[in-house]
């Protein structure tokens, strides 16, 4: 008759988790606001917002970031929810496998994806030399840049969120409602457009909202493909790294607004929610494909399988190709563990390693801690305070990673410990600072959604029994919501790992991190040294997705 | 007998909506009390007050002597059966019900010991190792019982015990859990909607109504002479007749005006100090009437509109024409077709068994 467990009190503990998260999440932004509503000379002025207002590339790059972001939503749609209907409502050999195989883009840190699609099709990439070997053409057919570029790396890697979203709601939907339809006559196409799709709208929403987002926060891409090409993210970069931060800053305000706008929008929509479940479900048996498509989509699903695959398996090839040794050869003539020595027996090339892995590990952790107890806490309190500490848990998420690396560089490039402001640019503890901001939406989410999946009468239930508040938080609640925490501190990991986002802006020589090294080697044209850290990225991703995160679930998020 | 439970002029509200209204209540040692009343009613409150689940705005509460009003759930020794059993799905069935043992701060050995003690009075001897997720609806109230019962609890809270079952298994589970809670004689207060539910297994039934105490008493009290309009509505079936109160020779009763002759059929005030002023009104159940010949001096003619045929007893459904068409219940003994459809018969209270109740017609049902 009544809900939960509601405490109107507001604990010591809360109030401290709420400021602590307003200090991390919502201070750095306000600091940025306002630095970038100052004149150089020290007053309020609206001078580089109008400075901003008066560059056409500045527009142009806006527009850009919001078409490019559109079309990366329409793209990933096309791709990822027909694949959707065919692995929910059909049977076929290896539709298990093959399910696992399709979500595999999702663990492919974006540079390193980046890098995988240069190999494959860019100027002397396998592809490319392969297509032109074969139409004898002694120029690469094609060349792998601008917006085309951008835009195949952006549907590769997010048709998976249209792939997963779609697939799980149309598994939650109850088949006897197309049943219900047809047995009052309706056809195939009424039953889609009036059954099918309207209970698919949230998840459709929901997917299309995380790709948006996510293209609007992509970096990699357009910084390794764009070249003239220039959308926010890289607009952003571009004036830090020539020194304009009071630009950047109005740049990342302009962006920030832009994401922030599109997540406002799409919950009036009736969208954003995760995924959405009904209960109570009867068992659907997918029928197995009949006839000529009994023989023709399986080869079809597994040919994609295959192209999906590709980028992965480039990364191991060109991880095996000594330094200088593939010129003009169609394949590779040389394939031996030479790069695999040199980065095994020199201390240096294992330093960014080292670096990643612990500054990923702390971040990722601290972020779990943080997730878990703001999730926590705010379901035990009401409407205001509730909506304020899982507000600032989420915001990260709708705010681009470029975004918050400038309002860190911003807020903690001065020494005023008075202000909540330190000085921590050009300190190695800028970095896991910035890990922990932008995974822990990934973690906060994940606790969000375990702890609502818990009967509140499981906590009843152990403090009649006697079991106090840390015994009930033990021994009932984290051993429930375990798996969602896993997975979340999955995704956290491999983010922070594979980061190159913030890090390009904020890292030290001293703690440069694994993509920072990639793309300095890459630069060095020391593609199979970048190859070997793009196949120890790999790795660790999948394996960590897949053994913690249950994959598919933690993708879900 | 002592008092184990007192329930002292509780309030309770949720913002602006108030759920219960000076309640308090006594519950002796080893009595199992029903709280029975409608959805909305504050019964599911008032036992999550009772567990502590909840704070109440104003008023008192002791267990054994003990003022447990602002006491944390885990430190009142009071043991729960949730209405979904909100079993611990991660546990095994043994360790869910040893969950309140080693909160006590018992041992290994000791805690298998009374594992198995407990278990085996649900009939569940064996079941330690096995899943929660594995047993079927019966078996896991079963398992929240013996978890509940576990820790030797000074109190029994049953929250809808038998509401997660099939009606099937419901009849079973409900004979099976009240020769439990008695063999045990553990003080026991179940919060249910079902009247049936709350006859069976209830000592007492505590009736609430918008958050009020309606009346509180044994069932048979609560049906034959319920104190107001609600009760006698809420528990069983009712006939409501109008008419005038009157004092005669042996009692009183109700004159039943606009009837040609009017009769007066006999009735008790459930007090005397009742307000008449807008009218009487008399309460009788289906079976307290009967078919008479046309002599009798209480006959009051009607023709059977619907009957209902139960096997032994059968249903009709009257309506008098002298009162414009009113309908009344009568439930007889029907062995050789006593009356059928259309047919024009007589009604009058049986003279046996328990009286009418006469109330006035403005007693409220929260009265």
């Amino acid at each position: 008759m009544t809900g939960g467990p509601r405490r109107t009190r507001w604990p010591l503990a809360a109030t401290a988790l709420t400021a602590l998260l307003l200090w991390l999440v919502g201070y750095p932004l306000l600091i940025t606001l306002i630095e970038a509503l100052r004149s150089p000379s020290g007053g309020f002025s609206l001078e580089t917002f109008s400075t901003f207002a008066q560059r056409g590339e500045e527009w142009l790059a806006l527009w850009r970031s919001l078409w490019l972001s559109l079309a990366s939503v329409v793209a990933a749609a096309v791709l990822g929810v027909p694949l959707a209907f065919l692995f929910a409502r059909r049977d076929f050999p290896g539709r298990r496998l093959l399910t696992a195989l399709l979500t595999l883009p999702v663990s492919l840190p974006p540079l390193v994806g980046v890098l995988a699609f240069l190999f494959l099709y860019g100027e002397s990439g396998l592809i490319t030399r392969l297509v032109g070997g074969f139409l004898g053409m002694s120029e690469a057919p094609w060349r792998l840049q601008g917006w085309p570029a951008i835009l195949l790396v952006h549907a590769y890697s997010m048709y998976v969120y249209f792939f997963l979203f779609a697939r799980a709601a149309l598994l939650a939907t109850d088949p006897s409602q197309r049943e219900a339809a047809a047995s009052l006559g309706a056809g195939r196409w009424r039953i889609l457009r009036e059954v099918t799709l309207p209970a698919l709208r949230p998840a459709l929403l929901g997917a299309g909202l995380l790709t948006f987002l996510t293209s609007m926060a992509s970096f990699s891409a357009p910084y390794l493909f764009g070249g003239s090409f220039r959308v926010m993210t890289t607009q952003i970069v571009a004036s830090k790294l020539n020194g304009n931060l009071r630009l950047a800053m109005v740049e990342s305000v302009a962006l920030a607004a832009v994401a922030f706008f599109a997540l406002v929008v799409s919950r009036r929509w009736g969208g954003g929610s995760v995924v959405a479940v009904s209960h109570g479900v009867a068992a659907y048996t997918a029928p197995p494909l009949t006839g000529f498509g009994r023989w023709v989509v399986p080869a079809m699903a597994w040919g994609f399988a295959f192209v999906l695959l590709l980028p992965h398996a480039v990364l191991i090839v060109l991880s095996l190709v000594p330094t200088a040794t593939w010129t003009v050869e169609l394949f590779p003539p040389v394939l031996d563990l030479s790069n695999y020595r040199t980065f095994f027996t020199d201390a240096r090339r294992l330093a960014p390693v080292v670096s990643s892995a612990w500054m990923a590990t702390l971040a990722s952790a601290a972020a779990l801690v943080l997730g878990f107890l703001a999730a926590n806490l705010g379901r035990r309190q009401r409407g205001r305070w509730r909506g304020l500490l899982e507000g600032m848990v989420v915001l990260p998420w709708a705010i681009p990673g470029t975004v918050f690396a400038v309002a860190l560089a911003v807020t903690f490039s001065v020494d005023q410990p008075w202000a909540g402001r330190f000085l921590l640019i050009g300190t190695t503890w800028i970095l896991p600072l910035a890990y922990l901001l932008r995974t822990l939406p990934l973690t906060g989410r994940a606790a969000i959604a375990g702890l609502a999946q818990l009967d509140p009468a499981q906590e009843e239930a152990a403090a009649a029994l006697g079991a106090g508040r840390w015994r009930s938080l033990w021994r009932v609640t984290l051993p429930q919501v375990r798996p969602a925490l896993a997975a979340g501190l999955a995704l956290a990991f491999i983010t922070s790992l594979g980061d190159f986002v913030t890090s390009i802006i904020l890292y030290t020589y001293e703690n440069r991190p694994i993509a920072i090294e990639i793309y300095s080697n890459l630069r060095l044209q020391e593609i199979g040294l970048a190859a070997v850290y793009g196949v120890l990225l790999m790795l660790l991703s999948t394996v960590v997705l897949f053994t913690w995160g249950e994959g598919r679930k933690a993708g879900a998020i | 007998m002592t008092d184990l439970l007192t329930i002292d002029s509780i309030d309770k509200s949720f913002g602006a909506h108030r759920v219960l209204e000076q309640v308090s209540l006594r519950v002796p040692e080893g009595e199992v009390l029903a709280l029975l009343g409608p959805s909305g009613s504050g019964k599911t409150t008032l036992l999550r007050l009772l567990a502590g689940f909840e704070r109440a705005d104003g008023g008192r509460i002791e267990i054994a002597g003990e003022d447990v009003t602002s006491l944390a759930p885990a430190k009142r020794g009071v043991g729960m059966v949730f209405q979904h059993y909100a079993l611990f799905p991660h546990l095994d069935v043994g360790k869910n019900v040893a969950f309140g043992l080693s909160s006590l701060g018992f041992c290994g050995d000791q805690i298998a010991a009374r594992v198995a003690e407990v278990l085996a009075l649900v009939d569940l001897v064996g079941f330690e190792r096995r899943a929660v997720g594995e047993l079927s609806g019966g078996q896991q109230q079963r398992v929240a019982v013996a978890r509940a019962l576990a820790p030797r609890p000074r109190l029994l809270l049953l929250d809808e015990p038998l509401s997660n079952l099939d009606p099937m298994l419901r009849e079973r589970t409900r004979r099976a859990l009240r020769t439990l809670v008695r063999e045990v004689g553990i003080t026991t207060v179940l919060v249910t909607h079902e009247q049936q539910e709350a006859f069976d297994l209830g000592d007492r039934i505590a009736l609430l109504y918008e958050g009020r105490l309606q009346q509180v008493g044994p069932p048979d009290l609560l049906y034959e002479k319920p104190v107001n309009r609600f009760v006698a509505t809420f528990v069983g079936r009712p006939n409501f007749l109008r008419g005038e109160w009157v004092a005669t020779e042996d009692g009183e009763g109700v004159r039943l005006t606009r009837f040609e002759g009017a009769p007066v059929w006999p009735g008790e005030r459930n007090g005397p100090a009742l307000d008449l002023v807008g009218g009487a009104e008399l309460m009788l159940r289906p079976e307290a009437l009967q078919f008479v010949s046309a002599g009798d001096p209480l006959a009051v003619a009607g023709r059977v509109v619907e009957r209902a045929y139960g096997g032994g007893i059968s249903h009709f459904r009257v309506s008098l024409p002298e009162r414009d068409g009113e309908a009344v219940e009568v439930e007889v003994l029907d062995r050789s077709s006593v009356a059928a459809e259309g047919d024009a018969v007589f009604v009058a209270p049986q003279l046996q068994g328990p009286r009418g109740r006469i109330w006035g017609t403005r007693t409220g049902a929260s009265e």
